[in-house]
């Protein structure tokens, strides 16, 4: 599963897609994705402007109610072209 | 006294349980060298002690964080004669994933499956014997927060714990025996997980190499081994079978990490596969069902604009109709009689007119677009903690994407819609210099809240019938000019490479109402804040230049506010407001946008505010005070945005061009608009 998500990250331009490519539910895909922020194969980040602004309509910057952004770490882009290649040459 | 060490993920019932088992029987401390809270407390059942230690929350076992190394620590030395596993009935394909590695390491272990009501809920029907068979462990379902299933837990604990005494080896097959059920599945698949080969390659000789090795639970420290931890015995005593798995373990100690973990899962599947009718559940279908409208390819940007639409229109029809025109008789009236009250006081002349035409009205007039605020942010508060602002941001990400922005762009144009500050601030999460800049550059198009009291007088008063329209317009407006000049920006100045991310779709949720409002609170106290701060000192300097030179008539176009506005408004005329009042008002916003609002109540309708509606009428015209309103939405950002801009570049150059470009920008739109609606006829 966790292997599957990382093999399809780059040709995945978005979550539905990923999900579509892998065959996970949205359920699944979040348990996955959160293992392998875990693990350090993907890094994320929250919406955040790292002060608050008087005026700002949001109340707190850590949760806007807009989801994490991820992306590859560099464990993670070494691995998911290992994965790659490995399939290739099967 | 037998101890019972109770272990699970994070947030899903431990604590409740613990509590619930011990009562006030309860010691907090730390764990030994960590600043990890150790809660450990006692209960009785049948005239038997058993102490409970509650086990730092935790996804997996192993050495990724503080808590999973606390956690295996305890679990390997063996204090614990009984691991109790509470595990989330709702999402068991992530909870088992700890059961696994708990069966790996050989503990006696009881299940407490937790938030059974919330899994009917969903829909899913979970054969509990057929579980325990296949997990070869008992299940208790449980609703911790009821208090429900406890005593059967109690139970099962205490007899689990008496079998161990008597017979350690046959455990499972004891319970199933004991309590008349037959196990469907052989019995081998029992007692102990197994796993499949073709991923981990050689793995029984891993497990019986462990064993020779002296490592126990071996299937534990074999996995442990697949994950990245040293091979237990020297090259020349590794077996010819595992040379070739040590080999590449040499090379990538991560090379079998994710098959391990992968294998898990697997046996997780097989094992659900077998008792767990509709495993994705009705809710889970039908969040999936909801995403694919509300996220669809094409109907979704439609589906945004029309909840926005909905959301200014009833801001309008609640906030500004509804609450907005009381709140404005309340200000007026109490305008109106603090202003003959100060009239017979001794005061200077000039002070009495800055306190009623200048912080009274001024101010007075700024408060009464509260209302707005509350029911706006209410609403954005809503559809934020539900998660459809998520979907909001992921259809719009998709569409960046398509006309090749960077997605995350969009991440600092939403915190711009509350204020530009945070939104310049928030592209630090933009790697690529270029990418930033852009974001930074068209952050000032997002329409800020500070914004709001202007489009709620303009619109109140010009448009009334299409209020929400015109709001939504606007916004609208501001979101695409920003997509166009991104687009320029990345043709041109800051071309370049974008770095790859994917939005998170995080789970809808019910509303909490408390976070709703809070989020609501927070936003009405700051724009009060500011009104009651920054605004204090707009209007202090523009009472100051409508009343000199001393003897002039305040407000007059004799006074230095008149001759600044004079000065300005033969540029402003081919937009339609080539009055000094209107240009007055653009000046004013320029230290913050508030500033607009209540100089245009203080020079149009001076006297408390009173009129300002008419005065207003007879000084625009609806297209005239739709440019000035795009004027408004468009031109240079208040001088707290330029400075964080320039903090955050170290350029005055790049501060002056926003400045500056964001200003002709304003101005070009203003008197399209303008020059394009007097060709229609509309002027």
């Amino acid at each position: 599963m966790l292997e599957t998500v990382l093999r399809h990250w780059d040709d995945a331009a978005d979550w539905r897609a990923l999900a579509s490519r892998t065959g996970l539910t949205d359920a699944q895909l979040r348990n996955a994705v959160d293992d392998l922020l875990r693990l350090g194969y993907l890094q994320a980040e929250r919406p955040s402007c790292g002060g608050g602004c008087a005026g700002c309509h949001l109340s707190s910057c850590e949760d806007m109610g807009l989801g994490r952004t991820l992306s590859l770490t560099e464990k993670g882009k070494h691995k998911s072209t290992a994965i790659q290649r490995l399939e290739k040459n099967e | 006294m037998n101890r019972i060490a109770l272990s699970g993920n994070p947030n899903i019932g431990k604590t409740t349980i613990f509590n619930a088992l011990t009562g006030a029987n309860q010691k907090v401390g730390n764990w030994p060298g960590v600043t990890v809270h150790r809660k450990e407390g006692n209960f009785t059942y049948r005239n038997q002690s058993y102490s409970i230690v509650d086990l730092p929350g935790s996804y997996s076992l192993g050495s990724y964080s503080e808590d999973e190394k606390i956690a295996t620590d305890y679990i390997l030395t063996g204090d614990a004669d009984l691991i109790l596993n509470v595990v989330d009935a709702t999402n068991l394909e992530r909870n088992l994933y700890l059961t696994m590695q708990l069966l790996e390491m050989e503990v006696p272990v009881v299940i407490a499956l937790n938030m059974m009501d919330e899994a009917e809920r969903y829909g899913l029907s979970i054969d509990i014997p057929q579980l325990e068979c296949l997990l070869g462990v008992p299940v208790i379902p449980v609703i911790a927060s009821k208090g429900k299933g406890l005593p059967d837990l109690v139970r099962t604990l205490a007899e689990t714990l008496s079998l161990q005494d008597d017979d350690a080896t046959d455990r499972p097959r004891c319970r199933q025996r004991r309590r008349g059920r037959m196990c469907t599945p052989a019995t081998d698949e029992n007692s102990v997980p197994i796993y499949e080969e073709d991923r981990l390659p050689h793995l029984s000789q891993m497990v019986v190499l462990c064993e020779q090795a002296g490592l126990t639970p071996s299937l534990w420290h074999a996995m442990e081994i697949y994950q990245g931890a040293m091979f237990p015995v020297p090259l020349e005593e590794t077996p010819e079978s595992l040379l070739e798995v040590r080999r590449t373990l040499a090379e990538d100690p991560t090379a079998y990490e994710l098959a391990a973990i992968d294998t898990r899962y697997m046996r997780i599947h097989r094992v659900l596969s077998k008792c767990v009718i509709e495993l994705h559940g009705r809710t889970a279908q039908l969040t999936d069902k909801i995403d694919a409208v509300v996220t669809h390819r094409y109907w979704g940007i439609p589906i945004f604009a029309l909840t926005m639409l909905v959301v200014f229109q009833l801001t309008f029809a609640l906030g500004q109709n509804l609450l907005g025109n009381t709140l404005d008789n309340w200000v007026s009236s109490f305008a109106a009689t603090a202003g003959d009250a100060l009239a017979l006081t001794p005061l200077h002349p000039l002070l009495i007119g800055f306190l009623t035409d200048g912080l009274i009205a001024g101010i007075g007039t700024v408060l009464t677009f509260i209302p707005l605020i509350v029911i706006l942010y209410l609403l954005l508060g809503f559809l934020e903690d539900i998660g459809y602002m998520a979907r909001a941001a992921y259809v719009m990400d998709s569409f960046m994407r398509r006309i090749g922005l960077q997605g995350k762009t969009l991440i600092s144009m939403i915190v711009g819609f509350g204020c530009n500050v945070p939104g310049v601030m928030s592209t630090r999460t933009l790697e690529n210099r270029n990418d930033r800049m852009i974001a930074m550059m068209i952050n000032p198009f997002m329409s800020c809240g500070a914004k709001i009291p202007v489009y709620g007088m303009l619109i109140g008063i010009f448009f009334p019938k299409v209020a929400g329209l015109m709001t939504f317009a606007l916004y609208a407006l501001g979101f695409v000019v920003a997509i166009v000049i991104a687009k320029l920006f990345s043709k041109t100045m800051f071309r370049g490479d974008s770095a790859d991310f994917i939005l998170e779709l995080p789970p809808y949720r019910a509303p909490i109402l408390k976070n709703v409002v809070r989020n609501m609170a927070d936003n009405v106290l700051s724009f009060i804040k500011r009104a009651t701060t920054i605004i204090t000192v707009v209007i202090a300097m523009i009472y100051l230049l409508s009343v000199l030179p001393y003897g002039v008539e305040p407000y007059s176009a004799g006074s230095y506010l008149g001759r600044i506005g004079s000065f300005v408004a033969p540029l402003l005329a081919p937009m339609g407001n080539g009055n000094w009042q209107a240009a007055v008002g653009l000046v004013a916003g320029m230290p913050a946008k508030e500033g607009i609002t209540a100089t245009l109540s203080m020079i149009y309708a001076p006297g408390a505010g009173a009129g300002i509606q008419e005065a207003l009428r007879t000084a625009f015209t609806p297209l005239s005070a739709l440019s000035y309103l795009v004027m408004v939405l468009l031109y240079t950002p208040c001088v707290a945005v330029l400075s964080t801009v320039y903090t955050e570049t170290k350029s005055a150059f790049w501060t002056i061009f926003m400045a500056v470009y964001t200003m002709l920008v304003g101005y070009g739109m203003a008197v399209l608009v303008f020059q394009i609606g007097r060709a229609w006829g509309l002027g």
